[in-house]
């Protein structure tokens, strides 16, 4: 399967409940396929603050959700995340794609690139890398896991190995 | 135009085991005043969320009934969360906008456009039909129990005085209210 089928199937299999998005060309084929979930509602959101505002609801109200969006789109969300997100505890999974890495290289990626990580770090937000095989490992549910026990949300993040183009 | 306490004194007349998501400031300090509850989720941030969160909270659980009531100011900081409202439009879901045309937690300054934004014209022209102004106390009373009866996504703006008072916050933390509410989610709701 591909990445995309791949994650529609990890993201069913740990009992997500709701996911919001904003689009990017890589998530756009994962989101068509959520918005045909029978299990999984889906959410979309004009902006990534909205989206993460709705998936915090979801999750203060006791059921699995995600948020998919862009690395520009999370770095729109630090007064979200700080205030809400990491201020109420709020164990929610984010599944962010991490643009501008090396072989991704164009104009409008390279400085958010840059900038994307160490927002993350500031914040003190967990993150890893999706890898490609990341359904074998479980790498979805183990987020959950880890959001969950941590109270705290949770990135993974989606590069050129995750999608198996590298 | 009614006095913010009675406004928020009427609908909590109304209230039995709906979930309510309440913006920043103001919003959460009113009902912490007119009615404490657990069911309450007061937000302390960021501004202008709550409709997006009540979203949320309404979608996790279409068997309740879920109110977000939010700021004109903060309402106009995240319009686009109205489109993301518009676009599920859960049949469980009513948004109330409190109309002051004042930033009462941002140094009493006048909102943006103040008195100029139709918010019922707005949030119809997204795709929310259900949607109605009040400016008087009967008026009030009237449109909520009608859109919390209701069936059908909702938006209530009502157009309110200036705060009176000290301003007096909920006492818990951000931690404990979400803990409080996540118990009172796990209660049976009291109604069908």
């Amino acid at each position: 399967m591909s990445y995309v089928e791949d994650l529609v199937v990890a993201i069913e299999t740990a009992g997500v409940k709701v996911a919001t998005s904003v689009p990017d060309n890589w998530l756009a084929p994962v989101i068509k396929k959520l918005t045909d979930s029978k299990s999984v509602t889906h959410a979309p959101a004009a902006r990534e603050e909205d989206a993460l505002g709705i998936s915090c609801g979801a999750a203060l109200s006791g059921v699995r959700t995600l948020c998919l969006m862009q690395s520009a789109g999370a770095l729109n969300t630090g007064g979200t995340l700080a205030t809400l997100g990491i201020a109420y505890g709020v164990p929610l999974v984010m599944i962010i794609t991490d643009r501008g890495l090396l072989g991704d290289a164009t104009i409008a990626h390279f400085e958010k690139a840059r900038a994307f990580r160490p927002f993350l770090e500031a914040l003190g937000i967990p993150f890893y890398d999706l890898a490609p095989d990341f359904l074998n490992k479980d790498q979805i549910e183990q987020a959950f896991l880890m959001a969950e026990s941590g109270q705290k949300p949770i990135a993974l993040l989606i590069t050129k190995e995750t999608l198996g183009e590298s | 135009m009614i006095e913010r306490d009675q406004a928020y004194g009427t609908i909590a007349e109304y209230l039995t085991d709906q979930l309510i998501v309440t913006g920043i400031g103001s919003q959460a300090a009113s009902l912490f005043k007119a009615k404490d509850r657990p069911e309450n989720l007061y937000l302390r941030g960021p501004m202008g969320l709550a409709p997006a969160v009540g979203l949320g909270v309404a979608l996790a659980h279409p068997e309740r009934k879920v109110i977000a009531i939010e700021g004109d100011g903060s309402l106009l900081m995240a319009l686009s969360s109205l489109a993301a409202v518009a676009h599920n439009r859960p049949k469980n879901f009513v948004l109330i906008c409190m109309d002051n045309g004042t930033y009462e937690a941002g140094g009493k300054g006048t909102t943006i456009n103040a008195g100029g934004t139709d918010f019922v014209k707005t949030v119809q022209g997204l795709g929310i039909t259900l949607a109605e102004s009040v400016e008087d106390l009967e008026a009030l009373k009237q449109a909520t129990k009608r859109l919390l009866d209701s069936q059908e996504c909702a938006f209530l703006h009502v157009r309110i005085g200036a705060r009176k008072g000290p301003f007096s916050p909920p006492k818990l933390r951000p931690y404990e209210m979400k803990q409080q509410f996540l118990s009172a989610l796990r209660k049976a709701p009291s109604r069908p």
